[in-house]
């Protein structure tokens, strides 16, 4: 089973992403752990069981989407390809202008080197393979322990830190 | 200049830690190629031709004699002796091992130097004028701005994977001398009537495929502001620009598109959402940037003595006299001169320097300059705090060094790319062709005749030898396979920005010399007194210089 890797924990990662064709017809048929589109997310908002979360592609406007997504426990952003960088953006909107505070967790092609920069912009929780090198994502997660700019993590730039 | 505290020594040297493991995880096939890639982008490293490339970042130019004495040991001990300077203030090795790339930069960060995102998809080294700090015409020094920049656009977490690369410019001047109006940002530091410092803000100019001259997005941005609203403008374009078509993927196309108001619009609506967050400036830390880049300890000096000796100079040597007129530019403190070494004497590729010249710049230095020198974009080197006393020992120190060519701003003081000989990008070698031309335009009489000429070789479209903004600029293009060369005419990289436009049908390489010679003797012929190769060309138009051309060669 892959895993779903957070901040100071590692944990199997049971969520399954659904994307547009593979989806039920109604609410009632969604699994638990079920990651859907974020649009049907918020169509279906009052009906849905537990343990159901929306996902949001690199070229989705999560302002545009943001009232009904943000009381969700967990949003995962999906990286179709590891260069697109839109969801780092995404994830800053979300966290700094919708405050949203739930878990942000990062699905699909990203790889271990972007961890360190996916976790200053508001990711906290990460789905990586069954088979990943736990101990070096861990070093990667950490790669830096400090930062110029203010970001999700660390809210002053170093200019207002430096003594 | 400026000097590393703690917080900057450990983010360095975790990086470079960063990059060791990435290498060795890399070496050892757990990373792939295509994810191994952008990394070693962000470090500098290009897999090229012959071998790989590094690019080592000069932050907005500015070097002290340590560092060009370390990187006079690098390109001893990891490379071939020899190194060269880009159209982008920064230095390149051409023959560096990949395995020992991460030793290279542990190197450099023992002098407070990198190679962080001096390539990939993200904010590149910022950019200014050489003579920051000491022009005659300076209304604010770029350089604490451009400090400031460097550290906000550093491993900035959001930007590393942007549509495209992302390049920043500062200009401080009333002569542009960064090429503000062809970069994906452009800053003016400007003052308004109350005396408080901006910004005017040009986005979305750039060379390449599409050259474009930038548009002002804001006339007057204060200057604590610069961060959120840089924040802002790269976040738009890192969520809406392109990523469907790498050549379509920079800021000018989608500036183009949405139109710059919509743009505009789109930038104001995500700063005010950020523009009062704790990335504003504060007067602290605008005041500690400041501080690094205070004059240093000038002499009082009588400019007017000064003057006169060198005047009694000329008169002896008319060798010294032009290098004073070419190479040699007034400086703002009584009595000192900034003086431009020439990376362009005749038979060496522009911008290439050996150990051992660095380590001569590097005593030049630390003698005649406050141990500090500047790279230019124009692919020279600049001693900024020279005494005008000095000028004649040091005149007679680079002649023998070979840095004394009094070419600065002549037709021979070309920018060019490493082309076909290095990049595997290029269409067409482009060295070939300013060797060609520098011994074409050999007799100094002739060219201080001329005056200044920019021209620019570019060995492919992508423009890295500014080839559009030339007075003349020369592109390298494959025509079935065989390396053509299309010739353009009146662009300028000044406030005035133009964009060339071709003459006509391109020449083969051994053509190349000869047309320059016809457009530079048409400029001779058809010049009014005082008149300069661009001002005449545009009383002229292209057409005179076409007929010129074409019909002798037919």
């Amino acid at each position: 089973m892959p895993k779903l890797v957070k901040i100071d924990s590692v944990g199997d990662d049971p969520w399954q992403l659904i994307d547009k064709e593979s989806l039920p017809s109604s609410a009632a048929q969604l699994e638990a752990y079920s990651l859907i589109p974020a649009e049907t997310y918020c169509q279906w908002a009052e009906q849905l069981p537990a343990n159901v979360a929306p996902w949001l592609a690199s070229d989705e406007d999560v302002v545009a989407l943001a009232d009904k997504l943000t009381s969700a426990p967990v949003i995962a952003l999906h990286f179709a390809a590891f260069a697109d960088g839109r969801s780092f953006s995404q994830a800053r909107q979300l966290r700094e202008q919708l405050e949203f505070t739930g878990e942000l967790r990062a699905v699909g092609a990203f790889i271990q080197d972007q961890l360190f920069y996916l976790r200053r912009c508001g990711f906290d929780a990460f789905s990586v393979a069954d088979d990943a090198d736990l101990e070096s994502i861990k070093t990667s997660l950490e790669d830096f322990s400090e930062s110029y700019q203010a970001a999700c993590d660390v809210k002053e730039p170093l200019f207002r830190r430096r003594a | 200049m400026y000097v590393y505290d703690d917080y900057d020594h450990k983010i360095i040297k975790e990086r470079v830690a960063q990059f060791r493991r990435q290498t060795e995880r890399y070496l050892d096939g757990k990373l792939k190629e295509e994810e191994f890639l952008p990394l070693r982008l962000q470090n500098g490293l290009y897999v090229q031709r012959l071998a790989p490339m590094l690019r080592i970042a000069v932050p907005y130019g500015m070097l002290n004699s340590r560092q060009l004495r370390k990187i006079a040991h690098i390109t001893r001990v990891y490379d071939k002796g020899y190194c060269h300077f880009t159209t982008r203030q920064n230095i390149q090795l051409n023959w560096p091992a990949l395995e020992q790339v991460p030793d290279i930069l542990e190197e450099l960060a023992e002098v407070e130097m990198h190679a962080v995102q001096t390539s990939g998809n993200c904010i590149r080294n910022v950019t200014t004028d050489q003579f920051a700090g000491v022009a005659t015409d300076e209304i604010v020094d770029p350089r604490p701005y451009c400090e400031i920049i460097r550290q906000w656009s550093t491993f900035h977490p959001e930007f590393a994977f942007l549509p495209r690369k992302f390049k920043i410019a500062v200009s401080g001047t009333e002569e542009d001398r960064a090429a503000i109006y062809f970069h994906d940002i452009g800053l003016q530091l400007i003052t308004n009537d109350k005396n408080e410092t901006g910004f005017k803000v040009i986005v979305g100019g750039g060379l390449g495929r599409t050259p474009v001259i930038g548009s002002v997005v804001r006339e007057f941005l204060p200057e604590k502001d610069i961060l959120t609203y840089l924040e802002a403008i790269v976040r738009v374009y890192n969520l809406t620009g392109r990523r469907d078509n790498k050549y379509k993927a920079r800021i000018k196309i989608l500036v183009k598109s949405m139109g710059v108001e919509a743009f505009a619009e789109a930038v104001e609506a995500e700063w005010q959402n950020i523009r009062d967050s704790h990335t504003r400036l504060t007067d602290k830390e605008i005041k500690r940037a400041k501080g690094f880049f205070t004059a240093p300890a000038y002499a009082e000096l009588d400019e007017q003595q000064s003057a006169a000796v060198l005047e009694a100079h000329a008169q002896n040597s008319k060798a010294f006299a032009r290098w004073l007129e070419k190479n040699v530019m007034p400086h703002r403190v009584d009595g000192y001169r900034a003086v431009s070494l020439s990376l362009k004497p005749v038979g060496i590729p522009p911008g290439d320097v050996s150990d051992k010249q660095l380590e001569i710049i590097a005593d030049l230095a630390d003698r005649y300059s406050f141990g500090e020198v500047r790279s230019t974009h124009e692919q020279n080197v600049v001693l900024a705090d020279v005494k005008a006393s000095d000028l004649m020992d040091l005149w007679l120190e680079l002649k023998s060094a070979g840095f004394a060519t009094a070419n600065i701003g002549t037709l021979t003081d070309m920018i060019c790319c490493p082309g076909g000989d290095y990049c595997s990008l290029a269409n067409a070698k482009s060295i070939p062709i300013a060797d060609d031309i520098q011994r074409e335009f050999d007799d100094l009489d002739y060219l201080y005749d001329l005056g200044d000429i920019d021209l620019n070789i570019s060995g492919c479209m992508n423009a890295c030898g500014h080839h559009h903004i030339g007075h003349i600029g020369i592109l390298g293009v494959d025509k079935r396979g065989e390396e053509f060369y299309q010739i353009q005419l009146g662009g300028s990289q000044r406030y005035d920005a133009k964009l060339a436009k071709v003459l006509g049908p391109s020449f083969n390489r051994d053509e190349v010399r000869g047309v320059v010679r016809k457009i530079v003797e048409t400029y001779v012929s058809q010049r009014i007194e005082g008149e300069s190769f661009l001002a005449c060309y545009e009383r002229v138009g292209i057409n005179t210089f076409k007929e010129q051309v074409y019909a002798k060669a037919s």
